[in-house]
């Protein structure tokens, strides 16, 4: 009978799982040992993310820079680096400007999704050529430098939807370099310095 | 002629010499602190516990097909008993199995981990205790029992995840914030 009932239980955990159903829907998977029955918890577990910030003393344009006259040697070098790149569409200069794992963490998406140097440049022409940089905010966490900026128009008009966009960057060998570092953490996708929210929580399941 | 020659190489030097120098970035910030930015993971489980416990039985071969957390659990630790390090590496989820063998520093956390529970285990029993379901994972809570009762009981835990179809243990999910938490909890309730 037990036995019976343990292989209905899995057939039924199989059926959610190929349906593609929620996989928590209650109880989902059992024992094979005699347990008593269950009961609910709950847990909250706390993560602090520590940072400093900076804010940009009104609004500080970036300069366009050819690329002998731009260096990497502190984290501002390294936006500007980025920035002139993007608008001076030049696609190598951009991609040296990745640290080496992030530089293949991108390449291999860009293979997977079948994106190519003509897709980045076509995009940039559009959307950076004749833009201004306006530089935000400065945050420093642990061993990253966090910038956020702002995309604008010719003519100053706001053209990233308002958004301040942040960029990462950190130090390798000696130069700064653009990485994916942060890319899962909750601090960058959830941008306390933009939201202006201190705490939040969140329900997991 | 000669001189204004010079002059004009001079010249033409400096020019270039001033487009490629290095901008001197001056973009000023003000300070405005230290912030903190606290986030809060509430999850929800289903929790049982292990009833009328005794030693279980080991294996002596690996599971052929899904048979259940607990069972791979068990598993886990027969592949230990039997000295066989490529059943037990198989145990545990992709990124894991991949580090074993290579120059990850994993696959000699793992190497440490296994001599250590060889060790305890001709000695010790397995016990299962406590039962923990969230929504993508479960997490097996044991015993080793037995030994030098001076060094007591050890309570271990293993969270489980499904990969291909199998219940595989999750080497990211024992070194989370959370690992550390829940133990505490289910812990701190039933010992």
């Amino acid at each position: 009978m037990r036995k019976l009932l343990q292989t209905l239980k899995w057939t039924l955990t199989a059926a959610l799982l190929l349906a593609g159903a929620p996989m928590y829907a209650g109880e989902w998977v059992w024992p094979t040992l005699d347990t008593s029955e269950p009961q609910t918890g709950e847990l909250t577990v706390t993560t602090r993310y520590v940072y400093k910030l900076y804010v940009a003393e009104g609004a500080q344009e970036l300069p366009v820079l050819d690329r002998p006259a731009a260096t990497l040697e502190t984290p501002v070098d390294a936006l500007i680096a980025r920035m002139s790149a993007l608008r001076k569409l030049d696609y190598d200069w951009w991609l040296s400007l990745w640290d080496k794992r992030s530089r293949e963490l991108y390449q291999e998406k860009d293979r997977r999704e079948g994106r190519n140097r003509d897709y980045w440049l076509t995009l940039w022409k559009a959307q950076f050529r004749d833009a201004r940089i306006l530089v935000r905010k400065k945050i420093e966490y642990g061993k990253y430098t966090i910038f956020t900026y702002s995309v604008l128009s010719k003519t100053g008009q706001d053209i990233g939807g308002g958004i301040e966009f942040p960029l990462v960057l950190a130090k390798e060998d000696g130069n700064w370099k653009v990485t994916l570092d942060l890319r899962a953490n909750p601090l960058l996708s959830e941008s306390p310095w933009y939201s202006g929210i201190a705490e939040k929580t969140i329900q997991v399941n | 002629m000669e001189f204004r020659g010079v002059v004009a190489l001079l010249c033409a030097g400096l020019l270039l010499l001033c487009s490629h120098a290095a901008y001197a970035a001056d973009i000023r910030f003000d300070y405005k602190g230290e912030k903190t930015y606290a986030r809060h993971e509430k999850y929800h489980f289903l929790h049982r516990t292990y009833i009328n416990r005794k030693p279980v039985d080991l294996l002596d071969q690996k599971l052929l097909f899904n048979e259940g957390p607990d069972r791979e659990v068990i598993s886990f630790f027969s592949a230990i008993s039997m000295d066989d390090p490529k059943w037990w590496i198989s145990e545990w989820d992709e990124q894991t199995r991949n580090a074993w063998g290579s120059k990850n520093p994993t696959h000699t956390q793992l190497q440490d981990m296994y001599r250590y529970y060889q060790r305890e285990l001709r000695h010790r029993k397995l016990e299962l205790t406590d039962w923990v379901v969230l929504q993508h994972s479960v997490w097996i809570f044991l015993d080793l029992t037995g030994g030098d009762p001076a060094s007591g009981v050890l309570h271990e835990v293993l969270p489980l995840v499904l990969e291909g179809g199998r219940w595989r243990v999750s080497y990211p999910d024992m070194n989370s914030q959370f690992y550390a938490a829940l133990k505490q909890k289910i812990y701190g309730k039933s010992k």
